[in-house]
């Protein structure tokens, strides 16, 4: 399916059909089992899963970080910024990470360097990826201050800062590396809710200052309608919806999908009950042949046991992978033109 | 909408008041004159961001925090103060569930042993201990129930886990649970079957819940009345609905406002449709 997203038609990311897994023990967890992705430059994407989804894999795949004993892309493609990645060797990596691509991680806590001063952290990011840079130590008052940091915190110790304060400092640090693509996997997961909007609008103004790209990973639609102009929804290690996010909440398509919106409202029956979706997350390591959503689904039909749909294109750029969908379209097949 | 409920109060907070010393930093104020109960029956949210003093709320009434002054009472009996041993005895009307499951059990004991634990202290059992247990593990969803007896933690997913829990707090049949951010960790597909559990356990069993969160959305459609705690102190209470519908403290607006729930997405995109179209007209 031809996809062009971004407003220059140019994408600073695209993943096809990729297939991933972790080795544990003798097992092979298959963390991705068919991801498609596209991220147009200067586009903001977000992808929405639960706990096992597999988006964080997504995010340590785009940034070099898998495991490298312990894991193995078994088939697809990534490419970044027109450059195929798929098969980099740790050390090639180096010329990706950073610039083109960054990342902000949920927990700063883990990440920044306990017994250095913020001010040197940053400065590392800006001497590693950004050597035209002279004068180092303006650059990084700059970053501070373009995150919203008084600039004295660059004197200041990680475990000195409010979380708040400590996520706009991976921040700076992630934009010292000049990145094309910003990857936050649940920035805000972490946050007081007043917090956690701040730092929300904070991404959104950085990103259209800068220009950069975002691709926004989290598990709370709110937040990822909070700042992103198209929507993934993953399940069980596979994209199964994608479209613009105002398409994905007025007419969501996938019965997954459609449960979570409804589960997120935390609206009740008039029997007093929250709506939910029956069932439990499928464990990654034993999965069947078909749809992962089959044992879930109030739709579901024998086909499912059997093997995952192809995307059916809905138009305006929604798409979905769900037979009952498709066998809809194919009954008023005007819907299904675009 | 929820029911109003009017009962007879179970637990009691009155005029409690901790505050935490650490050499070097200023002394900070958990929690300052709370008073706050739960009736019969009753779910009571308390919501506030991190460092408000929640938590330490929630351990001052399960005794697991004694406070600087003030008192808890246990239907109407104040049990703050009480030496350990008649605490214990006491106790066993209040039940605790944590955020993190994952860290809630010892992973060296199968699900018997961790509830055979928690049964073994109820106040008037039936049935043997096999037997109990099962019924235990099928009221919290677990079915068949001889099919988790050997298990351990770590061979249950998150939302299982956190209804072991649950099953843990109901296995001497507790008056009041105590729960502290229960259901954070768990997906928002499994949230609503935890929530309804909890549901059921407070319309068949009359259970109470001082019930602990961040999330406005969930406090406002789960509980009877809400306090929100702000710097130790509860700055505005009442009717869940009504406090959260229609904030009159500062804080509590701010809350509201900041949380990026679905509800407010869907807003903005409706707003962003109206343009869209309002656009195509002008056009």
């Amino acid at each position: 399916m031809a996809e062009t997203t971004a407003k220059s038609g140019r994408n600073i990311l695209e993943i096809d059909d990729l297939k991933l897994a972790y080795l544990v023990g003798g097992a092979r967890v298959k963390a991705a089992n068919g991801v498609t992705l596209r991220v147009g430059e200067g586009e903001a994407v977000g992808i929405v899963g639960e706990s096992g989804s597999g988006k964080s894999t997504i995010a340590r795949t785009v940034l070099g970080l898998l495991p490298e004993k312990t894991s193995e892309i078994e088939s697809g493609k990534l490419i970044i910024d027109g450059r195929d990645v798929t098969r980099l060797s740790p050390k090639e990596w180096e010329s990706v990470r950073g610039n083109p691509v960054a990342i902000v991680f949920q927990d700063p806590l883990s990440f920044l360097n306990p017994v250095m001063r913020i001010g040197r952290q940053i400065a590392e990011s800006v001497e590693h990826h950004d050597q035209g840079v002279k004068d180092v130590k303006a650059r990084v008052a700059e970053l501070l201050t373009l995150v919203k940091l008084p600039v004295t915190a660059a004197r200041a110790y990680p475990h000195e800062l409010s979380g708040g304060m400590r996520q706009r400092a991976m921040m700076a640090i992630a934009l010292g590396c000049r990145p094309k693509l910003l990857v936050a996997d649940e920035p805000t997961t972490a946050l007081d809710v007043t917090t956690q909007s701040e730092v929300m609008e904070l991404l959104r103004d950085l990103r259209k200052k800068l220009g950069m790209a975002l691709l926004l990973i989290s598990h709370d639609l709110g937040v990822v309608a909070s700042a992103c102009e198209r929507i993934y929804v993953m399940y069980a290690g596979r994209t199964v919806e994608w479209g613009p996010t105002a398409t994905i909440f007025s007419n969501p398509s996938h019965p997954y999908t459609k449960g979570l919106l409804r589960a997120a409202k935390a609206t009740r029956d008039e029997r007093g009950r929250f709506e939910t979706i029956p069932g439990d997350v499928p464990n990654l390591s034993k999965q069947p042949p078909g749809c992962p959503f089959e044992m879930r689904c109030p739709v579901a039909m024998p086909v499912c046991k059997e093997s995952m749909p192809a995307p059916t294109d809905l138009g305006s750029r929604h798409a979905v992978r769900c037979y009952a969908v498709e066998a809809a379209a194919q009954r008023v097949p005007a819907s299904a033109a675009s | 909408m929820v029911e109003t409920v009017i009962g007879k109060p179970v637990l009691e907070l009155c005029k409690v008041s901790k505050s935490f010393h650490r050499r070097g930093f200023p002394p900070v104020t958990a929690a300052r004159e709370v008073d706050l109960h739960v009736c019969e029956a009753e779910t009571v949210a308390l919501v506030g961001e991190s460092g408000s003093g929640k938590s330490t709320l929630a351990k001052i009434a399960l005794g697991l925090v004694r406070p600087d002054a003030g008192e808890v009472k246990l239907f109407g009996k104040t049990i703050s103060g009480l030496p350990m041993g008649q605490l214990r005895e006491v106790r066993t009307a209040m039940q605790p569930v944590f955020q993190d499951s994952s860290a809630a059990f010892n992973p060296r004991r199968t699900v018997t042993q961790l509830l055979s634990q928690a049964a073994i202290r109820h106040p008037s059992p039936i049935g043997t201990m096999r037997e109990r247990l099962i019924i235990l593990l099928e009221q919290v969803g677990l079915r068949p129930g001889e099919d988790y007896l050997g298990r351990f933690p770590h061979e249950l997913s998150g939302g299982q886990r956190q209804r072991l829990s649950i099953a843990r707090a109901l296995a001497m049949d507790p008056p009041i649970i105590i729960a502290d951010e229960p259901l954070s960790g768990a997906d928002v597909s499994i949230r609503g079957q935890l929530l309804n559990l909890m549901i059921d356990l407070r319309e068949k069993r009359k259970v109470a819940y001082l019930f602990i969160t961040h999330d406005i959305s969930i406090a406002k459609a789960f509980a009877h009345r809400v306090a929100v705690m702000y710097k130790g102190s509860i700055v505005e209470r009442g009717n869940a609905d009504e406090v959260l519908a229609n904030p009159q403290h500062e804080y509590t607006k701010r809350l509201v406002e900041g949380s990026l729930t679905v509800e407010q997405a869907e807003k903005a995109v409706e707003a962003i449709s109206h343009k869209m179209e309002s656009g195509v007209a002008a056009s």
